[in-house]
């Protein structure tokens, strides 16, 4: 038998909606905490089961204590497919009680974007957008 | 922390960052550096913070 717990912690949240031009749509965003060298501060991370891995702007890299020069470079590509300049760097997380590092590219755009993708993170989970209840889940994986 | 009524902080604040203390908006900017110089000139705690972007309300965002 496997000594592997079987049990899993469920984290809930509200699943805010956000006006466009066709009308509200839901808006998975929820808050996470982010260890910085001022401590844990907060941001509002868009859940993004279609990014590879996380985003977030460059300046967190650098107040999470990273040296950016010392970052590997890499493009992220979106939809529009022009691609802009990023480093991947570990982000540390608290999600709740459960602390977490995940890879992160830190993108160096005027407007980059706070993004949970599945790479250290929507991988160690199982994501229920619950309409009905309004309500974002997060399930461990034990 | 607070349940955000984000459709008012797209009408308010859409296409800007915003930190948030209790709820209630510090600060806003075009960018994320410009909110952290803002920030830190008003020699606030960060960690009583809530930071995001908010969409514009007059696009469709598919990231």
């Amino acid at each position: 038998m496997s000594s592997r717990p079987t049990w899993s912690v469920s984290i809930e949240f509200p699943l805010p909606r956000k006006a466009t031009p066709f009308g509200p749509i839901s808006d998975p965003k929820i808050p996470i905490a982010v260890r910085t060298l001022a401590g844990y501060v907060g941001y509002r991370f868009l859940i993004d089961p279609g990014a590879d891995l996380c985003l977030a702007p460059r300046a967190l890299a650098q107040q999470i204590g990273l040296d950016w020069d010392a970052l590997p470079e890499t493009r992220v590509v979106g939809v529009e497919q022009g691609g802009v300049r990023a480093r991947m760097g570990h982000l540390p997380v608290r999600l709740e009680s459960t602390e977490l590092v995940v890879r992160c590219l830190f993108v160096d755009a005027p407007k980059a974007m706070f993004i949970l993708g599945r790479a250290d993170f929507l991988d160690r989970f199982v994501l229920t957008i619950d309409q009905a209840r309004q309500r974002i889940i997060l399930t461990e994986i034990p | 922390m607070a349940e955000v009524e984000y459709a008012e902080l797209q009408r308010l604040y859409g296409g800007r960052y915003v930190a948030r203390r209790d709820g209630e908006v510090i600060a806003t900017a075009e960018t994320y550096d410009e909110l952290g110089e803002q920030l830190h000139r008003a020699g606030v705690e960060w960690t009583e913070l809530i930071i995001e972007y908010v969409e514009p309300a007059h696009v469709v965002c598919v990231y």
